[in-house]
């Protein structure tokens, strides 16, 4: 990875697709977290939040945060890191959002194979 | 040994550095996106520990503390995010003169910081039961 090949064009439109996106999904989840009963088990909250009409919109949601992150962690760390170790912090983070996304995935299987 | 001319090396005294409104809403707009990403660590932490350890359930989680800071510190910096992201939106979406003012007016960050503030006061009461 070098600093020249991290387009500013493309990160702008899928950084703006995604923020369109989550825009529209965020009071939707709002309207989730609020319908929820506290009470609820994890089991009961697992087979809800798996029925296709939330799963659905979030996987799609959980997609487009991580492209949204990366795009926006970049850039804090492309402005405010010393140029030296720029590099490297972008490099973390590319770890990190990879750790990140397997970890989901790994949650999303256990969720939806033993509950 | 060489001396640089001017007066330097200069002291930026960051107290000092007077910004307007609509850059502080800037900077508190990724400010809020590194407070949720770190958030949203903590709640995928919260939903390994709940499905590695099987003692450890829902029910018994959800009033502690910890994850009650959780909720309030996700829902608050989504809320500024979400209303400042749809401010950058707008500014990018209507980009002739008069819209374009009108969304970059102190008047409009003043009523999206207002908006944010009854937010933030509706999800701490919400969360914390109060």
């Amino acid at each position: 990875m070098n600093l020249q090949s991290l387009s500013g064009k493309q990160a702008h439109i899928w950084q703006r697709l995604s923020a369109l996106y989550l825009l529209i999904y965020t009071p939707y989840l709002a309207w989730i977290s609020l319908s929820i009963s506290p009470q609820e088990s994890l089991p009961n909250l697992a087979a809800l939040l798996l029925s296709p009409i939330y799963l659905l919109p979030s996987l799609v949601a959980i997609l487009l945060i991580i492209v949204h992150s990366w795009i926006g962690l970049r850039d804090i760390i492309i402005d405010y890191t010393p140029r030296a170790h720029t590099i490297l912090w972008l490099w973390g983070l590319r770890w990190l959002l990879i750790v990140i996304s397997m970890n989901i995935v790994w949650v999303l299987f256990t969720l939806y194979f033993t509950h | 040994m060489y001396q640089h001319p001017g007066n330097r090396p200069v002291f930026l005294n960051l107290m000092k550095i007077r910004l307007p409104l609509n850059a502080w809403l800037s900077v508190s707009h990724r400010i809020s996106g590194l407070g949720l990403f770190i958030s949203l660590i903590g709640y995928l932490a919260l939903i390994n520990l709940l499905l590695l350890h099987p003692a450890v359930s829902l029910n018994s989680v959800q009033d502690h503390w910890i994850v009650l800071s959780l909720h309030t510190v996700l829902w608050i910096a989504l809320s500024f995010h979400w209303l400042s992201g749809l401010r950058h939106l707008l500014a990018e979406h209507f980009t002739s003169a008069t819209p374009y003012q009108v969304i970059n007016s102190k008047g409009v960050s003043q009523l999206l910081l207002l908006s944010w503030g009854m937010v933030s006061v509706f999800i701490i009461k919400l969360v914390w039961s109060l």
